[in-house]
């Protein structure tokens, strides 16, 4: 809920002015639908991450490659509204380019994300499976 | 060896500046020598100069909207005629002082559409340099739209909302439609606000808007080119010789100037954003892709 409530005001389908609104398009759907993937899987990927870090001492390397996907499926499609034109009046011509490419390529970039997400979900998944193992032997004995 | 390298590569600029040599028509020496030896007045070299500009024979590039008006023409401007005419500075540093001259307001250019000198305010928006309105004048509504031609967004709107805000709303006599640009996401947009308005010359405004709308493909990818914009002006079938002077030679620069600042004068930030200013020049502000039905209410609400 932290990254779906900004994503999708920023993304105008949450509206405060002039009337409390949460509108979807018929034509947004399928943003709408990857913003949910994104969002969920973040979730997922961000607390089993966290869990490895603080009680099982695991590195931080697959906690980044979730925070990367993350970040570009939230990035992707940062067009128009308040981003882009903070994009631009910030970085400037950069700034320019970075908005033209998150709109040019906004599906794919969220597939792109998604497609991080998931695979970093399966990896600490794995890995969990490993670490959190019971040694049932150790019982018996 | 290297010393052979650096010769060749002195040789090669000062052949590129011969090849730009050609900007200013070598007559116009004459005129700049006996201008700087006092043998003509200054109003008839100035006088020249303009028509040479105003006719397109020499090019300048000039912000007209940051003039700062004079009468005094600086003396390194003179100077500077009578070294070019002798031979001494290139045609850009004279072309420098012609800018300035323009920039100062000594030589008037004629921008072929100057921004409208007649105001048209509406609920504090000046909508004096805008395109046309879309419905009846006299309604007593007018919903103003800030958008950018390359902002997906805007597109969407205007593509699948705009519909039944027009049934409901503008056909019905009860709101009048204007977009006014706000062009913010690269030189495209830019180029595209002004082909709106070079299609508005020639009574095609509406219909203009429309195939930018369909042919929408992204941001800074070639679809509003300035070859791409003149191409939609030849398939409706509009003077693709008028059009062109017009795009190239940035006619209608000013009026999209003019319409950024008016945006910025009142907080838009992002596209797109909505006003609806009620009959007695009250407004509301609506911003993003909101639904017909919020301006439906907001319509209700004011009357």
């Amino acid at each position: 809920m932290g990254l779906f409530l900004p994503l999708i005001y920023v993304t105008e389908y949450l509206f405060f002015e002039p009337y409390f609104l949460f509108y979807v398009a018929e034509y947004e759907i399928l943003n709408f639908l990857s913003i949910i993937v994104i969002c969920a899987l973040t979730g997922l990927v961000l607390s089993m991450s966290i869990y490895r870090i603080k009680f099982l001492q695991a590195s931080t390397k697959k906690l980044r490659s979730g925070l990367l996907g993350s970040i570009i499926g939230a990035g992707a499609g940062a067009c128009c509204g308040g981003i882009g034109v903070a994009l631009i009046s910030i970085f400037g011509a950069v700034g320019g380019v970075a908005t033209s490419v998150l709109t040019n390529f906004e599906i794919p970039l969220r597939i792109i994300s998604i497609a991080i997400l998931v695979f970093t979900y399966f990896m600490i998944v794995k890995d969990l499976n490993i670490e959190c193992k019971v040694k049932f032997d150790k019982f018996r004995d | 060896m290297n010393y052979f390298v650096i010769i060749l590569g002195i040789m090669m600029v000062f052949s590129a500046s011969d090849v730009f040599a050609q900007e200013v028509p070598s007559w116009i020496k004459n005129n700049a020598g006996w201008w700087s030896e006092g043998s003509i007045g200054d109003s008839d070299f100035l006088n020249g100069i303009e028509f040479l500009i105003n006719e397109k024979i020499i090019h300048v590039e000039v912000n007209l909207l940051e003039n700062k008006k004079s009468d005094e023409i600086p003396s390194w401007i003179k100077n500077n005629a009578g070294w070019w005419s002798e031979g001494s500075i290139g045609d850009s540093d004279f072309l420098n002082g012609i800018e300035y001259l323009v920039s100062s307001g000594i030589i008037s250019i004629n921008t072929n559409n100057e921004i409208s000198s007649e105001k048209l305010i509406i609920g504090g928006f000046d909508l004096s340099n805008t395109g046309p309105f879309e419905g009846e004048h006299n309604a007593l509504y007018t919903i103003i739209m800030f958008s950018d031609h390359q902002c997906e967004k805007c597109v969407n709107w205007l593509s699948h909302e705009k519909k039944i805000v027009t049934e409901n709303l503008i056909d019905s006599g009860i709101a009048k439609f204007i977009v006014v640009d706000y062009p913010m996401l690269g030189e495209d947009s830019v180029s595209a606000a002004e082909a709106t308005y070079c299609a508005q010359e020639q009574g095609n405004y509406f219909e203009y808007l429309s195939v930018l709308n369909k042919k929408y493909a992204g941001v800074q990818n070639g679809w509003a080119s300035l070859d791409a914009l003149v191409g939609y002006a030849k398939g409706l079938g509009l003077n693709s010789d008028d059009f062109e002077k017009c795009l190239f030679w940035n006619q209608q620069a000013l009026r999209v100037d003019y319409n950024k600042k008016v945006a910025l004068s009142h907080g838009v930030v992002g596209t797109p954003t909505f006003f609806i200013v009620g009959p007695d020049g009250q407004s509301e502000k609506i911003v993003g892709t909101q639904p017909p039905m919020i301006f439906e209410m907001v319509v209700k609400e004011m009357s």
